[in-house]
């Protein structure tokens, strides 16, 4: 799992630091949809011209290793945008190992479904090694569906309204004397 | 006269529409400030709010 989280600072390329992952995506009828690898050399795809595209009904296959070292004492987390999600952990990794397989249903690790562009960035750190990295992925429905006719969208005009309400509130006032009446 | 404002409430406001304008971003694809999209826009709209309560003039004194 920690391996599939290997995601650090916004890059041009989706570019690991010491160690390499494979992410594939599959739609809901489990048809590949894309592919990106993560190395230290640049990796493919994954950036923001060719974002990573993930069906919200797929699921995301990842495959990642850490080389002939292993990162023991580990803790991993993942960011959105560089602000911290719920994705982390830890772990001591006793066994020593160094690669790591699986896979994540988008849908029950996004409760919300919000599709467009985002930047997903994510480390493991561990007792002497750290992997670091980040790439861009789409997250897409099918069929496609333009942002006005989703949800999200409203609840963010919501939100808009909501601040511009908050805002008004806000605005300066005069304190009158209070006059006494007889 | 003296003047009741509420800066920090102003900044609340101008972080909730940071946060919508944010959200607009992803959806639309649109990423100004690359990952900083949405820091950047709630920090900015949350100064915008901040500043706009400190500072906005008050409204004129009623006349009695």
């Amino acid at each position: 799992m920690a391996a599939a989280l290997i995601l650090a600072s916004p890059v041009a390329a989706f570019d690991l630091t010491d160690c390499r992952l494979i992410l594939q995506s599959f739609d809901a009828d489990s048809e590949p949809l894309d592919t990106a690898v993560g190395d230290p050399g640049g990796g493919e795809g994954g950036t923001r011209a060719d974002p990573f595209r993930v069906d919200y009904d797929g699921t995301v296959r990842y495959e990642g290793d850490t080389g002939e070292q292993p990162i023991t004492n580990l803790s991993w987390s993942v960011d959105v945008f560089l602000i911290p999600t719920p994705f982390r952990g830890a772990g001591a990794n006793e066994e020593q190992e160094t690669s790591a397989e699986g896979e994540i249903d988008v849908s029950s690790a996004m409760p919300i479904k919000i599709t467009g562009l985002f930047f997903v960035s994510g480390e493991v750190t561990g007792d002497e090694r750290a992997c670091r990295g980040s790439l861009w992925l789409r997250l897409v429905d099918d069929p496609p569906a333009s942002p006005p006719t989703t949800i999200p969208f409203w609840i963010a005009l919501l939100i808009i309204a909501l601040g511009l309400v908050v805002l008004w509130q806000a605005r300066p006032g005069l304190v009158l004397p209070v006059r006494e009446v007889r | 006269m003296p003047v009741r404002r509420h800066p920090f409430l102003g900044a609340f406001g101008g972080i909730l529409v940071g946060l919508g304008i944010g959200l607009l971003f992803v959806m639309f694809e649109f990423t100004p400030a690359d990952a900083w999209t949405i820091i950047a826009s709630i920090a900015f709209f949350g100064i915008m709010g901040f500043v706009y309560a400190l500072l906005m003039p008050p409204p004129s004194v009623p006349r009695s």
